[in-house]
């Protein structure tokens, strides 16, 4: 019957039809999304950088020239360029000194405490450094700071400085130490137990296994993170801020705050000044690349066998008390302290019961426009960029890692320029490309989601492209060959085998939009401040109170935060 | 938006106010216009280097009386002109009126063309010093930059007398003074006094280990926590951190307490002019002068007084800065100040 043979015949081209359409569909969708991906890269990392170098070599008229580098290669720009490296340097030093041998103890040993030592530098980890150096101001500053009051009255001596380039150094490396413990933690509890236990079956003292095994081993997470330490402390803009400019020591991201925040600003001048840090930046990320490409990570194994644990005897006391004393250094006493000022009527009254006062937490959350403000706006650019980086990240990770397009390694390069660029030169480059047509930004939220975007992207990017490579490419063959289009894999395979990884980055970007200050001052115009910025600001006001009463409303935020986080995803949060 | 029982009773009074005053002074009549032209742009934008309390108090009133709601920036004098100078490269002008204690920064803005001349009609009875010549700003307030001491830590005998002791090395270590580079009336003092002593006494204050703060707030705090006994300060400031109970006592120096003019103005191309307008009007009317002097400000009009914890100026020997001068070294002195106090 010709009814019956027409019918397959028709259904077969019909399904043809369907695939097609289905194909093309699929590739038209593809093709829009790394265009996106393309141009949102070239507007946001690639324009700002191109105005960074060509505004460096105008005058604000636009007229071509020199002059700027002239100022820049001058002896006082090359001196805070030295101290900008230095003032890294220690403060890594330091910051490692505290990080490494703390993450040994929680890590390996039998020491007490180490579920509230990881939390406290967790949360350590998530406060901005503006929150203990404000605090640490009130303990040491030289005449009027608590401890030295307090030695004042047992031995008539005032022994603290803070105000010194030491006293930033040491506040520094107490807000940037959890960086290298969380890493060097996370890498030590991975590892292999095997390899100690072999060594120490062959009779190697435990200082010897230390020594050969242990060490070597976790060797490049120490300079993973020592490294991330000093890309922290090269940009770190609280410490600096409050401590530095009172004690006229500047570095670079202070310096560029003040060459723009004073008048006439100086945005060109800046771009100089920000080309000549750039350079600076280059060699210490060339050098990172040089020491992590001799290293292999292959030792490092999945979780699953816990290393045993080495008895300190009763010396785990004293790992506990040295342990106990860091964590209450940069997180307990300073919370306190900042909460007792928030509480008080005249904060220079300490301790007095009839100094009690809520007054200051009511005009941060219900009467100042300002602060209430700042908060919304902080977290809407959080929830933005949270969102732009995580959709962008999953394109460009999966591109990097699951296609052979000619133009992924630039896609890899293009999205991780402004990781290797220090945070307030980036700014500098974002304000001059948005502050002119065609795309004029400057005094809007867009401006700071846009900075947000390309500086955090890599954030993203990371943990997301680590764990598609992950995924076997057979199983997204399966889902071809089971007939799903590219879009049905994706959303059907990939994605649910990227939950974590999702969720990771989702924690990571936020904490960065949270913490986030030195773009967000350079870019904020009064209705678009952070909570940062209007903490900063009111700090300038000299309203001590206020300031400490919005920095406390961070903190419960930020527990709040961290306590649904471990929840959600329990104790691989500190990995 | 929820309104409730007082802000109808605030605006019944405000209405009420309004009707009192129009009645009163005929000159507002002309002013019906404005007021209606303001309503109709919705909102304007306030730059102010006011205390916060200030500035919300004026705010307030002002949006109590005509229901326009006022947003506000508060920062220095010169962080605001920064900010200013940004939005008029952008194209993009948010601010529609700015206030700066010293009225250098509007002079110099004027200058690049970014102030519209304006002449209050509230503000024709001010002597002709209160008003830039060519109207790009009209004086709207007065302060006094003078010296504060810790009030536990420092006599009335061994305080300074005048700007020169700040040169005794008895200070050394103690001292803690305002940067030009963040506040308009920081500028307005170190022009002061660099017209008393000039720049040899900036060099003493130097040797003295000055500790050198962004705002004169954060000198307050420094000299109230015994961190330093001795900072400059202004009176707008100091009289309110006073009456908030922080230990400090003023000291007016013997060559003269020196004068910072706040100044107000409108910008050109401001998004609402007529609002803008219409808030100025309001600060240097008699209810906004009155707000200004309940915090702690000096009245340019004659006709309000003094709040009652300051001391009057007539018993004050005061030292006025030359103000074209001012303008016309401003960029220089903010330089040589940078290179020699804060590097």
């Amino acid at each position: 019957m010709p009814q019956d043979i027409a019918l397959p015949r028709s259904s077969l081209s019909g399904s043809t039809v369907l695939r097609t359409r289905k194909v093309s569909a699929d590739r038209t969708l593809r093709w829009l999304l790394w265009a996106c991906v393309f141009a949102s890269l070239g507007l946001l990392v690639l324009y700002p950088l191109i105005w960074l170098i060509m505004g460096s070599f105008q005058t604000a008229m636009g007229e071509w020239t020199l002059g700027h580098y002239e100022e820049v290669f001058s002896s006082y720009y090359l001196n805070l360029l030295w101290d900008s490296l230095w003032f890294t340097f220690l403060a890594t030093v330091v910051a490692m000194a505290l990080g490494v041998p703390m993450a040994w103890a929680v890590a390996r040993t039998d020491m007490p405490g180490k579920s509230l030592f990881r939390a406290a530098s967790a949360v350590t980890f998530v406060l901005p450094p503006l929150f203990q150096a404000m605090a640490f101001v009130f303990i040491f500053q030289p005449n009027a700071g608590l401890l030295n009051l307090l030695f004042d009255d047992l031995f008539g001596v005032k022994p603290f400085d803070i105000f010194t380039f030491s006293g930033l150094v040491l506040v520094t490396a107490l807000g940037a130490y959890p960086q290298s413990f969380l890493l060097v933690d996370s890498a030590l509890r991975s590892m292999d137990p095997a390899l100690e236990e072999a060594a120490t079956t062959v009779g190697a003292s435990r200082w010897r296994v230390l020594r050969s095994i242990t060490l070597p081993l976790v060797l490049p997470s120490i300079l993973t993170g020592m490294n991330l330490t000093a890309i922290h402390n090269l940009v770190v803009f609280g410490p600096p801020a409050v401590i530095g400019i009172p004690a006229n020591i500047y570095v670079m991201a202070t310096q560029i705050y003040v060459e723009l925040s004073t008048f006439p600003p100086r945005l060109e001048f800046t771009a100089a000044l920000s080309i000549l840090f750039l350079g600076f930046a280059a060699i210490l990320l060339t050098f990172q690349l040089f020491v992590l490409r001799r290293r292999s990570f292959s030792t490092i194994v999945g979780k699953g066998m816990r290393p045993r644990e080495i008895p300190l005897g009763p010396w785990r006391w004293a790992a506990f008390a040295l342990c106990g004393a860091l964590v209450f250094t940069a997180l307990l006493f300073p919370a306190a302290i900042l909460v007792s000022i928030s509480l008080s009527k005249v904060w220079t009254n300490w301790f007095q019961l009839d100094n009690f006062t809520i007054a200051h937490y009511v005009q941060v959350l219900f009467v100042h426009s300002r602060t209430l403000d700042s908060i919304a706006n902080t977290l809407i650019l959080a929830l933005v960029t949270v969102a732009s980086t995580l959709s962008a990240g999953l394109v460009i990770a999966y591109i990097i890692v699951k296609t052979r397009h000619r133009a992924r390694q630039i896609l890899n390069y293009l999205s991780f320029i402004p990781y290797s660029i220090p945070g307030a030169v980036f700014t500098v480059g974002v304000i001059l490309a948005f502050i002119r047509p065609p795309f004029v930004l400057y005094g809007t939220l867009g401006i700071l989601a846009a900075c947000y975007f390309a500086r955090f992207l890599p954030f993203a990017i990371q943990p997301l492209s680590a764990a598609l490579r992950q995924i076997d490419n057979s199983l997204l063959e399966a889902g071809r060959v089971a007939g799903a289009g590219w879009w049905r894999t994706t959303r059907r395979i990939t994605l649910p085998l990227l939950k974590f990884s999702v969720l990771s980055t989702v924690l990571l970007v936020f904490v960065a939009c949270l913490r986030e200050v030195v773009s967000a001052i350079l870019l904020a115009a009064p209705n678009t401040e952070t909570m940062m910025v209007s903490a900063f600001r009111l700090w300038e006001e000299g309203a001590v109170q206020e300031t400490a009463a919005l920095m406390v409303v961070l903190l419960v935020l930020v527990l709040v935060f961290f306590t649904v986080a471990r929840s959600v995803i329990g104790n691989r949060l500190y990995d | 938006m929820k309104i409730n029982k007082e802000q109808v009773l605030a605006g019944g009074m405000a209405i009420a106010g309004a009707c009192f005053l129009w009645l009163s002074t005929p000159s507002l009549a002309a002013d019906e216009g404005l007021i209606e032209r303001a309503r109709q742009e919705g909102k304007v934008v306030f730059y102010t280097s006011k205390a916060t309390a200030n500035a919300e108090g004026v705010a307030k009133g002002f949006t109590d009386k005509y229901g326009i709601p006022v947003q506000l920036f508060r920062a220095g004098g010169t962080q605001i002109a920064q900010k200013l100078a940004l939005e008029l490269r952008s194209g993009k002008l948010e601010a529609d009126v700015a206030e700066t204690s010293d009225p250098t920064m509007l002079t110099v803005l004027y200058r690049q063309g970014a102030m519209e001349p304006f002449a209050p009609e509230n503000g024709k009875s001010l002597p002709a010093e209160f008003k830039h010549p060519k109207d790009g700003w009209t004086g709207s307030s007065i302060a006094l930059m003078h010296l504060i001491v810790n009030a536990n830590e420092v006599s009335p005998e061994e305080e300074p007398k005048s700007w020169a002791d700040l040169a005794d090395p008895k200070w050394k270590g103690k001292l803690v003074w305002g940067s030009p580079n963040y506040g308009s009336s920081q500028y307005a003092a170190l022009k002061g006094l660099l017209e008393l002593h000039g720049w040899d006494l900036i060099e003493a204050m130097k040797k003295n280990e000055t500790m050198i703060i962004r705002g004169w707030p954060e000198a307050e705090n420094a000299v109230a926590s015994g961190e330093r006994l001795v900072g400059g300060d202004a009176s707008s400031r100091s009289f309110r951190a006073m009456s908030g109970g922080l230990p400090l006592r003023n000291v007016y120096p013997e060559e003269g307490s020196i004068v910072s003019l706040s100044a107000i103005g409108v910008m050109k191309g401001a998004p609402h002019p007529n609002a803008a307008k219409l808030l100025i009007e309001y600060v240097l009317s008699e209810e906004g002068q009155q707000i200004y002097a309940e915090n702690f400000a000096y009245p340019v009009r004659q006709d309000v007084p003094v709040g009652d914890s300051m001391k009057p100026l007539t018993e004050i020997k005061m030292h006025t800065p030359d103000s074209e001068e001012a303008v016309d070294q401003h960029a220089q002195i903010v330089r040589r100040w940078t290179q020699m106090m804060e590097r």
